[in-house]
């Protein structure tokens, strides 16, 4: 878990940018983030979607920022400053400061627990598996506790989609469209050419040739008739069959 | 026998000219050719069709009832017949008529089995067809 003020800083983001954001008043901010307020539960979804982290990350209350050093002043002589001023306080006596016990974490919210039972089928779990595995009933989780296991959770799914992407990537299968096909006359053609066998075949204007195929491409076939080499065009080709019949 | 293909067989039939010389002769829109005989779903209103019709000299209607026995439509059948492993009857321009199970369909040309016998039959001669004992296998 890390301080509202470092995760905004990681982030690059002003007060006034966070503000603008969330809609939480800049004073209010700065309170959240020097310790001086608890960031309550009503805050904390605006702030981690503000700041593209979980609501866990963000410590319900920051301790304060370190103070920023003055430049130092330039000095003729490099004399150190005294440690303590006369009527005010030492820097360790400011600091010291009694640490504030947060309070307890609120129980999970209704639609967390939704969440849950929604998600753990999904990953192929049972209820009372998660509730062994955390150790108490999932009506008993913090929020806190209620948003890491959805976070784990939502991991695993993650994983796994990505995993079938990629499975899938490797197996896909290719549409079967007759329309884009041509193999299935090509390979017939070729079996009644190494076959050498006799085919009739039969034009549009009910013409007639026999002959065996010696080859043939995506508009013509030639074959080998009676009167020498012959060269038909499919187009002018109503159908064909074996001479003699038989499949 | 699709509209494409007739076109496809009646530009044969006038000396295979190009399209963009049919396209210019028969005032058609450009690129609306290739498309009738290419697509395998039926392309073109009326108007272009009966302009065709009047430029390769043959009655409107021998164009337009056409629009209703695409390529596609054909492949549908052919693979229903296939799917529930029952005869077509397919009925060609050339008069003759053929009724059998389908072995296979493929871009150009599709394999009945006419009891026993393979017959290549070439798509584009095709002009109707039905599907026989649909009924019998529903039921």
């Amino acid at each position: 878990m890390y301080n509202l003020w470092e995760i905004r800083k990681r982030k690059g983001m002003s007060i006034r940018e966070l503000a603008a954001r969330t809609g939480i008043p800049q004073e209010r901010l700065v309170a959240y983030e020097q310790g001086r307020e608890t960031i309550p539960y009503s805050d904390l979804p605006r702030l981690a979607k503000a700041l593209y982290v979980e609501e866990w990350e963000i410590k319900t209350l920051s301790d304060p920022p370190p103070q920023k050093r003055r430049p130092q002043r330039a000095q003729t002589t490099p004399t150190r400053r005294p440690s303590s001023r006369p009527g005010g306080r030492s820097r360790s006596q400011r600091r010291a400061r009694p640490k504030r016990t947060p309070p307890p974490p609120s129980p999970a919210r209704e639609t967390q627990i939704a969440h849950l039972r929604q998600l753990v089928p999904a990953v192929g779990m049972t209820i009372e598996e998660i509730e062994r595995s955390v150790g108490k009933s999932i009506n008993e989780l913090n929020r806190r506790e209620a948003s890491q296991l959805l976070f784990r959770l939502q991991e695993i799914l993650r994983q796994r989609k990505q995993e079938a992407k990629e499975e899938g990537a490797h197996n896909r299968r290719r549409a079967y469209l007759p329309e884009g096909v041509d193999r299935f006359e090509m390979d017939y053609l070729t079996s009644l050419q190494q076959a050498a066998v006799p085919v009739h075949f039969h034009l549009f204007d009910g013409s007639e040739v026999v002959g065996t195929i010696i080859g043939f491409g995506p508009y013509t076939i030639t074959l080998n008739t009676s009167n020498g080499e012959t060269t038909l065009n499919k187009l002018a080709i109503a159908w064909y069959t074996r001479a003699g019949g038989g499949a | 026998m699709s509209t494409g293909d007739y076109l496809r067989f009646l530009r044969a039939l006038h000396g295979g000219k190009d399209f963009f010389t049919i396209q210019e002769e028969s005032g058609v829109p450009s690129g609306i050719m290739r498309q009738i005989e290419q697509r395998y779903r039926h392309v073109g209103d009326d108007e272009t069709l009966r302009k065709l019709a009047a430029y390769y000299n043959v009655p409107a209607e021998e164009l337009l009832w056409r629009k209703e026995w695409s390529r596609a439509r054909l492949t549908f059948a052919l693979e229903d017949a296939m799917r529930l492993d029952v005869p077509i009857r397919l009925h060609l321009r050339t008069g003759e008529t053929f009724e059998g199970k389908v072995r296979w369909v493929d871009l150009a040309a599709t394999c009945l089995d006419i009891d026993g016998q393979e017959v290549v039959v070439q798509r584009h001669w095709v002009d109707t067809w039905e599907l026989l004992n649909v009924a019998e296998t529903a039921t």
